[in-house]
């Protein structure tokens, strides 16, 4: 379990500071995939690191397992060498001058994080096979880290993090260097280790695919501040906020008033592509006192068709712009009005061949319509 | 952190600064008067320099000395620097390994070399001179003169010079130069309008660079200037600290010390805001296009004879007069006749005095402690430098350990003297042992903090996340990434510590003499043949430390 709270950290800076990190708060259960989710420069690193003890918040209570690690209260920090922590970094950070062997072993060897007792050599080379076992690297012992691909790179440090058994792993964009097929396979892998292990995992990516796929739950971070937390699919689907909808994923941000909204959640609103009906699950009566708002669509929640729908509802009439064709789907952009819309058209379960120029029906069912402030 | 930046400041700057401050305290005391002695002051010192007119002369004598040393040096080395860069000189690449044995000759070696070929009167190649041109008397060729001792400094200085501008040279995109070719422009105006321009600041840095280190020159201006009855700062404060009869001038001394202080001072400046300027002249570049080699065509026996002359004039012709004095007892001109009274008298001679073994071991004490000290300390500076989360106290650091550079040696070596001399440790081997250690602090930093540079901070930070305190990450992490840099820096040190006359001369007695001080005190009293053996034998020592040195260089890429 991790519980953070109120966390702010500037960097000083010859000129001013960078204020990195500006009230940050959140709790990872035990045996949890947390996700921090951001875009580059958000924050993100400074959080993991302080959590890590590798940097020094300003303010904020940081609360590992049962171990109070960093209190701005009562001035208290452990050192990183004492924390329930594994680590695994962006640039992987294997020593060159070690073996896979000797890498994955120092943590035993050298270090306190194992318990206070020395093992013995036989203690450590069984500890260091089943690591390797774990990230599929049995039989690497004694390879020289100099000549370890990406991959193999990542899966050394992994198993390094996990030698000395840590209640906490802490991964710092561990695949980002990746190559795309690779990365794919690699996140598969993380996610099932780190489920069998049940550890405790906090994941720094900026990589929204990364992040949906992984996390049990992410939490979207802007500018040093925390903006979304939630269960990915959650996030995904209801975004409450035009940035984090955007951050997760091509999204048609469609700007209006509302008209009409029932008690029950259900309304209207007037928007660039003519009236749209929507059904709310926040308090509906909130949004008829805001003056503008706007509809977030995702491009893959619209149906296109070349002939006119049964349902009467929120069905348009557009140009299509332009076609791109991107393997599973097509991705057109409309002219409806005056909005443009993008619509993602499945490749298999549509009838339509799009084409520049050609005239569409959109349909935008009333669920997939979410409403929220236009600030 | 804090306290072990604390410390290393401490460590670096208490001394650096007692040596300044020593100077300084010196200018003003009365003769006789302590350093601590605080009853009188007096400014006699400054106003004894500022009145005699010996100091303008000595003024003019350095600047003539330098400047003309600086200039032939420079055109010498410019011109090997684009040869082995540019042109097609057959072997070219074999030069910056060949410059290897220039550069770890010492000043001496030559001095003492050219000395036994060209003194007026038995000069080798007097001797030889005479015999064909059908002369007598003295000459044709005479060392003890202001241009001897001009063209013995510039040869001195090519080799480190070349190695210098051989690197920025090669760092620098041909590509740039090819356009201009290109263009249609003939190659000595590819040389003259692009090459050139673009290693201007290059240039100019190195040439401050050089500037300080031709100042702080004191073998040959010492071997040849006495003949030559011809002083610069440097030889001028040896006598005035260590005279061989009167009573020693440490204040007059001081003062000339302060002068050069601040001329180095500013020239150091100069040099760091030239070296930071020059970076964005300096294309860098991991695929570099190979330049296309200009052709010589005729010139190119010219070129070739020219780098042979130099290796004759610099490595071959004071060895051969070196080794050959050293095998006879009784002086022979070179001529087979003479190979049959070959003997080894002279080498058995020197091994056999009783100041030999003295001198021996504290070169050997001298070597190990000042080497490994100078690479402890320049390794934590290093790695605190760059480490430090503050980037005062990284700049801080940084600018200790170039400050030894800006002082000339001659400065730091009265800095010692003057402070030690009433301490117990005046007269033991760590006087020279403690000069040595800061006074190449100024390169070994920079080897190590470039090293250092190169280990990405995460593996540090992954060391510590495994559990290890920072002692355990500089013992496991650190400290073996950094072996190859240790390693250089530990040769590099030896090499010029063994090598090294300034200080054994200024600061050696009976009992700390290393072998410097007994090829001096050989050479002196004009024991021509076994000051010669003792050379012969110094380098051979010297070559144990430059051999591996170079290898390990070559390996390493360093
Ligand atoms: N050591 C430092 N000194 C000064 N500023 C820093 C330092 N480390 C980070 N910053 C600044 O703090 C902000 C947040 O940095 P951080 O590394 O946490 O971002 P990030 O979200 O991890 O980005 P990325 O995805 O690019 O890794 C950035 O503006 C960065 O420039
Ligand atoms: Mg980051």
């Amino acid at each position: 379990m991790i519980r953070v709270e109120q966390l702010h950290k500037t960097f000083q800076l010859d000129k001013g500071g960078v204020r990195a990190v500006q009230g940050v708060g959140f709790t990872v259960n035990e045996g949890e995939f947390f996700t921090l989710l951001g875009p580059s420069g958000s924050g993100k690193s400074t959080i993991l690191r302080c959590l890590a003890g590798l940097e020094h918040p300003d303010q904020g209570e940081i609360i590992i397992g049962s171990q109070h690690v960093f209190s701005s209260r009562t001035k208290h920090t452990v050192p990183p060498e004492e924390r329930p922590i594994g680590m695994v970094f962006q640039s992987y950070a294997i020593w060159p001058h070690m073996n896979v062997f000797e890498n994955v072993a120092f943590p035993l060897k050298r270090g306190t994080k194992h318990g206070q007792k020395r093992l013995s050599e036989g203690q450590i080379a069984e500890a260091v096979a089943e690591a390797l076992k774990k990230v599929n690297l049995a039989g690497m012992e004694y390879r020289p880290a100099t000549q370890l691909s990406g991959g193999q790179q990542q899966r050394v440090a992994l198993a390094r993090a996990l030698a000395h058994r840590p209640a906490v792993l802490l991964l710092d964009e561990p695949l980002s260097n990746l190559d795309a097929k690779l990365r794919e396979e690699m996140r598969e892998e993380l996610r099932e280790l780190t489920k069998s292990l049940n550890i405790t995992s906090v994941y720094v990516t900026h990589d929204q695919v990364e992040a949906l796929a992984l996390s049990d739950r992410i939490a979207v971070l802007m500018e040093g501040a925390l903006v979304a937390e939630g269960l990915p699919f959650e996030l995904y689907l209801h975004p409450r906020d035009k940035r984090v909808a955007d951050f997760l994923g091509a999204a048609n941000v469609l700007e209006g008033k509302i008209l009409k909204v029932e008690p029950n959640g259900e309304g209207v609103m007037q928007t660039g592509v003519g009236t749209l009906h929507f059904s709310s699950d926040s308090p509906a009566a909130a949004w008829s006192a805001q003056g503008k708002v706007a509809a977030l669509v995702r491009p893959e929640a619209i149906i296109c068709a070349a002939e006119k729908p049964g349902s009467a509802e929120n069905i348009f009439l557009g140009t299509i712009q332009r076609v791109t064709f991107q393997g599973s789907v097509f991705n057109i952009l409309l002219r409806i009005n005056d909005a443009t819309l993008r619509v993602f058209c499945d490749v298999y379960n549509s009838t339509l061949l799009p084409s520049a120029g050609q005239k569409v029906y959109v349909c935008i069912p009333r669920e997939h319509v979410n409403v929220v402030g236009a600030s | 952190m804090w306290i072990f930046r604390v410390v290393i400041m401490l460590v670096a700057g208490i001394p650096i600064f007692s040596f300044l401050g020593a100077v300084l305290l010196y200018t003003v005391r009365p003769v006789g008067a302590l350093l601590f002695d605080w009853s009188a002051i007096t400014f006699d010192h400054y106003l004894s320099v500022a009145t005699d007119e010996y100091t303008l002369g000595l003024a003019v004598n350095t600047f003539l000395y330098v400047a003309a040393s600086l200039t032939v040096g420079s055109i010498l080395t410019v011109t090997f620097t684009w040869l082995v860069q540019r042109s097609d000189l057959p072997y070219r690449h074999l030069i910056p390994s060949i410059m290897i044995i220039p550069l770890a000759i010492p000043g001496a070696f030559i001095a003492f070399g050219w000395v036994l070929l060209a003194s007026p009167r038995t000069g080798l190649l007097n001797l030889w001179l005479r015999g064909l041109l059908g002369m007598s008397g003295t000459g044709p060729l005479d060392i003890y003169t202001y241009w001897g001792m001009v063209l013995l400094t510039s040869l001195n200085l090519v080799p480190s010079m070349f190695f210098m501008l051989n690197s920025q040279l090669r760092n620098m995109d041909s590509a740039l130069e090819e356009a201009g070719s290109v263009c249609g422009a003939p190659v000595h105006s590819v040389a003259r309008y692009i090459t050139l321009p673009m290693m201007t600041p290059a240039l100019a840095a190195s040439g401050i660079y050089f500037l300080i280190q031709l100042i702080e020159t004191f073998e040959i201006p010492l071997v040849l200037g006495l003949n030559a009855n011809f002083r610069v700062f440097s030889t001028h404060i040896f006598f005035l600290a260590r005279p061989d009869l009167d009573e020693p001038q440490y204040g007059v001394a001081a003062v000339f010390a302060t002068f050069l202080t601040i001329g180095g001072l500013g020239l150091t400046y100069f040099y760091m805001r030239l070296t930071r300027a020059s970076y964005k002249y300096i294309t860098i570049r991991g695929q570099r296009s190979a330049p296309h080699p200009v052709r010589l065509g005729r010139w190119k026996v010219a070129a070739v004879g020219f780098v042979c002359l130099y290796l004759a004039v610099k490595v071959v012709l004071p060895f051969i007069a070196l080794l050959w004095m050293s095998l006879f007892e009784i002086w022979r001109p070179p001529s087979l006749e003479a190979l049959g009274q070959v003997s080894l008298k002279n080498y058995a001679y020197v091994l056999q005095d009783p100041r030999w073994g003295r001198a021996f071991a504290n070169t050997v004490i001298l070597v190990v402690t000042a080497s490994t000290g100078n690479v402890l300390l320049a390794g934590l500076i290093a790695w605190a430098a760059v480490r430090d989360p503050s980037a005062r106290a990284r700049w801080l650091l940084d600018w200790l350990a170039f400050l030894p550079r800006s002082l000339p040696n001659i400065v730091m070596a009265l800095a010692v003297l003057v402070l030690l001399l009433r301490t117990p440790l005046y007269g033991t081997i760590w006087v020279i042992v403690i000069a040595h250690i800061f006074n190449y602090l100024a390169y070994t930093s920079r080897v190590f903090i470039s090293s250092v540079i190169q280990i990405h901070p995460e593996l540090e930070e992954a060391a510590r996340l495994s559990g290890v305190r920072r002692a355990g990450v500089l013992r496991w992490i650190v400290l073996p990434l950094l072996r190859p840099a240790i390693l250089n820096a530990w040769l590099w040190v030896a090499a010029h510590s063994i090598r090294d006359f300034t200080y054994p001369l200024m600061l050696g007695t009976m009992q700390n003499m290393v072998i410097a001080n007994l090829l001096w005190q050989t050479w002196i009293i004009v024991q021509m043949e076994r000051a010669a053996a003792i050379t012969v034998m110094l380098m051979g020592m010297l070559f144990l430390f430059v051999i591996p040195h170079y290898y390990f260089m070559r390996r390493h890429r360093v």
